[in-house]
């Protein structure tokens, strides 16, 4: 219809949609017929709208909770990965444990984009953004846990005090045997 | 010309040897300036006679070679001996302007109130500087951990009278010294007779020889080794610049050990009366030696061991927190190393972790000897073959590489060998944890590696003494042994791992690098064109 309407440019159409449902009567290339009123139809029309918005809002609803749902089976596949992956320094523990941190993180950083599609005002997308961040913040804690059974973190006391210098002393002593 | 002939194969053999001494000179190791790595240096060294000699350490060539008036035979001064060689000026700031000088000082007599000669020369010219002949006789010099504004090092000199001299005699000098003065100690050993004496400054002197440079002093502490039985035949102390780098220890399962790192302990080696004469001559019961360490400040015996059938000689060096030390068993008929390590027990006390992250910690403050320190040690011994002349240890600049031994042996060949085979805590077996520190399980010799000769196939005749010097380079150091020859190395004891082996291929990584950026480029402009010919679809 459009490349039609493109290579005609502003000539006759050839082409008329009986369908249009538009109210003013201004825009239609065709009169209506004498007598013939469009209100009653239009409300007829909300109604199945409301209806079908009705409709589509619970489906995104429900999409939503599936999407918030979704780091649950990431959760599971990455935590079988690094059960996998040992408990020496390699590279393919490393590898797997930093994507395990970096899943999370960058899943946290798009949650406006995650939930864009199902954007409605009747939605509230509230308690699946949340569950969306708990399950985040739980696959970044196994991360954690991960990085602290490989021996990363620094938990104990020698990771801090290894790198200390000697304390000076304020006496000064020498001689020995005399020359 | 020479060189044309050379690659030509037309030189005689004359001419090829003049080509290669010519190679030799002009070569990198060779120049008289500082390089990169700190392995170009100048040794000063001083023989009895008292002439002073630097060599340059790249092919062992005397730069230049002084013989010091001060120390030769005059009015003054009737048998002149040279003594000793101190660092004296070390300018940083003032390079351009001053060369390095140090410091000799000799005696004009045998007996030990004869007067002493100093004289300062310059490192690079070999000029001397100043000279004096002091009035009073040296028994000690002590270097100070103080420089002044143009970069001098304070020397204390000790006379037979138990008077201090404060050298250089400058007034900036004796004001850094007064700041200082009730913190520095001294103390002498007096191996006649077995009594080891503790100093401190009193103030300036009165009396006849009354100089403003010139003060008192008064005894603080003596120990007296019972002169009937035990006869001190050997005192070691740490090196002034040697650097630890920390303080901690970690063992296995990231416990820590503290070490105790004091620059005044003494290790002082004592046998039995009869024991210091010859292997052999006195019978196992009847010989003993004895081990101390002593803090010179306070005169706390931190650690004393007995070895019973064992005598002398011995031969020790104190590094960081351990002794290690080289005598003979007489009742097993072999020659024995014994290692000593200190621990700081007062310190372990330090479990947390909060309070470490957020620097509420007293571990680096200052502390003064005079607060009763609590110390574990740990000591163990081990059989060893040869027989010892001299014992030095590797230093390096920032103190992380870890240690040898550097042993020279009888046969006069110098022995490397790894500081882990002396520590305490090897077991017999070992754990996992322990396994994977790198604890060497225990045996009851030491072993000696015929690869780990440093001389390799030379022998270093009359070796008399080693020392090392640290090179800019934190995984080399600089080893010199003399006697009546002299061997100049470099030593890498964890072989050089901070530096690139010397067959690098720097163009296949140049040429990596260069193909991967084009590969990068060129799958980029495809990967675009093809996201746009999607779009139009």
């Amino acid at each position: 219809m459009e490349k039609g309407k493109g290579i005609m440019g502003s000539g006759r159409r050839w082409a008329v949609d009986f369908s249009d449902n538009s109210t003013a009567p201004s825009s239609r290339d065709i009169p209506d017929p004498p007598g013939f009123a469009r209100a009653s139809v239009d409300q007829d029309d909300s109604t199945v709208s409301r209806q079908k918005k009705d409709a589509e809002s619970n489906w995104k609803a429900q999409k939503a909770w599936e999407v918030a749902q979704a780091p649950f089976k990431n959760l599971l596949m990455m935590g079988f990965m690094m059960w996998m992956a040992g408990n020496t320094v390699h590279l393919f523990s490393i590898g797997i444990t930093f994507s395990a941190l970096w899943q999370p993180i960058s899943a946290l950083q798009g949650v406006g984009k995650v939930f864009e599609p199902y954007k409605d005002n009747k939605v509230d997308l509230l308690g699946p953004k949340l569950l969306f961040i708990a399950l985040n913040l739980g696959g970044l804690a196994l991360g954690v846990w991960k990085l602290n059974t490989l021996g990363l973190l620094p938990t104990h006391a020698s990771d801090w005090v290894s790198s200390l210098p000697p304390a000076q002393e304020v006496e000064y002593s020498g001689g020995g045997i005399p020359l | 010309m020479l060189k044309l002939k050379g690659t030509l194969m037309l030189a005689s053999p004359q001419d090829i040897a003049a080509i290669q001494s010519m190679r030799l000179k002009n070569s990198e190791k060779s120049k008289m300036t500082r390089d990169h790595n700190g392995f170009r240096k100048l040794l000063i060294v001083l023989t009895r006679a008292g002439k002073l000699f630097a060599l340059h350490t790249g092919d062992g060539h005397i730069v230049w070679s002084h013989l010091l008036q001060s120390l030769q035979k005059s009015k003054v001064c009737q048998h002149p001996i040279g003594l000793n060689l101190y660092k004296w000026q070390v300018p940083h700031h003032h390079a351009m302007d001053e060369n390095p000088s140090v410091l000799v000082i000799g005696k004009c007599g045998p007996s030990s109130d004869a007067p002493g000669a100093l004289s300062f020369v310059d490192t690079y010219t070999g000029k001397e500087l100043s000279s004096l002949s002091l009035v009073h006789s040296v028994a000690q010099v002590i270097p100070l951990p103080y420089t002044d504004s143009t970069e001098q090092c304070l020397h204390l000199l000790i006379d037979a009278d138990k008077h201090a001299h404060l050298y250089p005699k400058t007034p900036e000098a004796i004001s850094i010294f007064e700041r200082e003065f009730s913190n520095i100690y001294w103390y002498s050993v007096e191996d006649d007779n077995g009594i080891i004496k503790g100093h401190a400054l009193r103030g300036k002197c009165t009396g006849e020889v009354a100089d403003e440079v010139c003060f008192d002093t008064r005894e603080l502490w003596s120990i007296v080794f019972p002169s009937e039985s035990e006869k001190i035949i050997v005192t070691v102390t740490r090196k002034l610049n040697e650097v630890v780098h920390t303080q901690a220890k970690v063992i296995a399962d990231q416990e820590v050990m503290y070490k105790y790192i004091s620059r005044n302990l003494l290790f002082v080696a004592t046998v039995a009366l009869k024991g210091s004469v010859e292997i052999g001559s006195v019978t196992p019961e009847e010989s003993w030696l004895v081990a101390y360490l002593i803090d010179t400040v306070t005169c706390c015996i931190l650690h004393q061991v007995t070895h019973h059938g064992s005598q002398g000689p011995v031969h020790a060096v104190f590094s960081e927190n351990w002794v290690v030390y080289h005598y003979f068993n007489l009742k097993a008929h072999r020659y024995e190393m014994s290692v000593i390590e200190i621990y700081d027990q007062s310190r372990a006390d330090n479990k947390d972790v909060w309070k470490l992250v957020l620097g509420k910690h007293n571990l680096t403050s200052p502390i003064s000897l005079y607060s009763r320190p609590d110390v574990i040690t740990k000591s163990q011994s081990y059989f060893f073959t040869h027989s010892v002349k001299a014992i030095a240890v590797t230093s390096t600049t920032k103190g992380i590489t870890s240690k040898q031994l550097l042993i020279g042996t009888i046969g006069d060949q110098v022995l490397a060998l790894d500081k882990r085979f002396l520590d305490p805590r090897r077991t017999v077996n070992p754990t996992q944890a322990e396994k994977e520190e790198g604890i060497i399980p225990l045996t009851d010799s030491l072993p000696i590696i015929p690869q780990s000769y440093v001389t390799h196939a030379l022998r270093v005749e009359g070796l008399r003494g080693i020392i090392t010097v640290p090179a800019k380079l934190e995984s080399t150091t600089l080893v010199f042994a003399h006697g009546v020859d002299l061997f100049f190395t470099q030593l890498a004891p964890s072989r050089t791992y901070d530096s690139l082996t010397d067959d690098f291929n720097y163009a296949l990584l140049l040429i990596t690098i260069v193909a991967l950026l084009a590969a990068i480029f060129v799958t980029w402009t495809l990967s675009e064109r093809k996201e746009l010919q999607e779009n139009w679809r």
